[in-house]
């Protein structure tokens, strides 16, 4: 099992495509400060969850590693959705070119399921929404994987 | 620590019905000239790349040389093919037949499997049948006498389920196209478990696949508003499948 290895094949890649726009947007990772000045009005969330991570057999255990991320772009509230959409596709943009690369012999191989959103949330009690004291407009989107760590 | 393998290592390749021709005489082939003559209402196509072999001992001195090249021309009516050294480069032409066949015929078969294109499932069942060989008159004991049974032929059925996507360049109309071909001859499939790919091409020594020529016997089109375009594909062995399920 690695699961920083797992963690750090998003991180790194949604760090980079993120760092690569002029200007670039600040990603926060999980249990990382958001420590954005009051003057940033744009910024990243990412949140990866780790689900079911092994199957169990009659005498022992098997790898089998499952988990979710949620990425979230935080732009500023009252100016529209085309910022915030534009930030939120370098996300799946990212995603779905980790998920093309090939299955090799070694490291670690991810496989994403089926992208859920962007989603804009519309319940006042929601995080995402529009309606919320947030000085934010959001957008959120989130998926499955399912990843090995190949030896 | 063992890893579960997910679906996502799997993939399914294949190899196109009415692609393999494994009798060709001494006269199929030209003395000048490119044209093969192969045999009518194949599965060829423009592009297709395929293997020319002559049978061990033939001299192919001036004649188009064996090895990998590909389908330059082929008309089903005429049976008629020519072959070029590139996809869609010159053709390929003999100043001299070739010679020395023996008993021997040469062959001009799909070179390799290739990726079918937006596969979203295969599955693959082997089935064997039984043969009652239970026998009256067995020495009473505590327990009541079981039955016996010799294992009788073998069997074997397949699907798949392709996504229809605007890429029609991939294998997955000949699919279709080729189940109500009437030379299946060459339909193969190449059923990965757990693929390995190298310079982005298989590896097939690190790989795990079965391949299994097969018959195609259904292609259901489903077409709805609600759901992606999806064809399934059933099939079923025409001759033992081959089982590579070792990673070396």
């Amino acid at each position: 099992m690695n699961y920083q290895g797992i963690r750090a094949e998003f991180e790194s890649d949604l760090h980079t495509a993120y760092g690569a726009l002029s200007p670039a947007v600040p990603v926060y990772f999980d249990n990382t400060f958001n420590t954005v000045s009051d003057a940033e009005t744009e910024f990243i969330h990412v949140n990866l969850q780790f689900g079911l991570t092994t199957e169990t057999t009659l005498t022992t255990q098997s790898d089998y590693i499952r988990g979710t991320i949620v990425i979230r772009a935080y732009t500023e509230k009252g100016k529209g959705p085309a910022r915030n959409q534009t930030l939120i596709d370098t996300a799946v943009t990212t995603l779905r070119a980790l998920s093309n690369q090939a299955k090799t012999s070694s490291g670690i191989y991810i496989r994403i399921g089926a992208l859920n959103g962007p989603s804009f949330g519309t319940e006042t009690g929601a995080t995402e929404s529009r309606l919320a004291l947030i000085p934010f407009f959001i957008s959120r989107i989130d998926t499955s994987f399912v990843a090995q760590v190949i030896s | 620590m063992a890893t579960v393998l997910s679906g996502t290592s799997g993939a399914l390749y294949y190899k196109p019905a009415g692609t393999s021709v494994t009798t060709l005489a001494i006269s199929a082939f030209p003395s000048s000239g490119g044209n093969i003559t192969v045999g009518t209402f194949l599965g060829f196509k423009v592009n297709d790349p395929v293997t020319l072999a002559y049978p061990s001992g033939a001299g192919a001195t001036g004649a188009i040389a064996a090895g990998d090249v590909f389908v330059k021309t082929y008309v089903e009516t005429t049976g008629i093919m020519t072959v070029s050294a590139t996809a869609g480069g010159t053709a390929l032409v003999a100043s001299a037949a070739p010679t020395a066949f023996g008993t021997g015929t040469a062959s001009i078969t799909y070179t390799a499997a290739e990726s079918v294109g937006q596969v979203r499932e295969w599955s693959f069942e082997i089935t064997r049948s039984e043969i009652d060989v239970t026998t009256i008159g067995q020495t009473v004991s505590g327990t009541a006498p079981f039955r016996a049974y010799i294992p009788g032929f073998a069997d074997g059925s397949g699907s798949a389920t392709v996504y229809t996507t605007d890429d029609d360049t991939t294998l997955s109309s000949r699919l279709i196209e080729d189940v109500i071909k009437r030379e299946q001859n060459g339909a193969t499939m190449k059923l990965y478990i757990d693929q390995i790919l190298s310079s982005g091409t298989p590896d097939d020594t690190k790989s795990r696949s079965i391949e299994v020529p097969v018959i195609l016997t259904s292609a259901s089109l489903n077409v709805n508003p609600d759901d992606g375009q999806s064809v399934e594909i059933a099939f079923r062995p025409s001759a033992a499948p081959t089982f590579d399920l070792s990673k070396s």
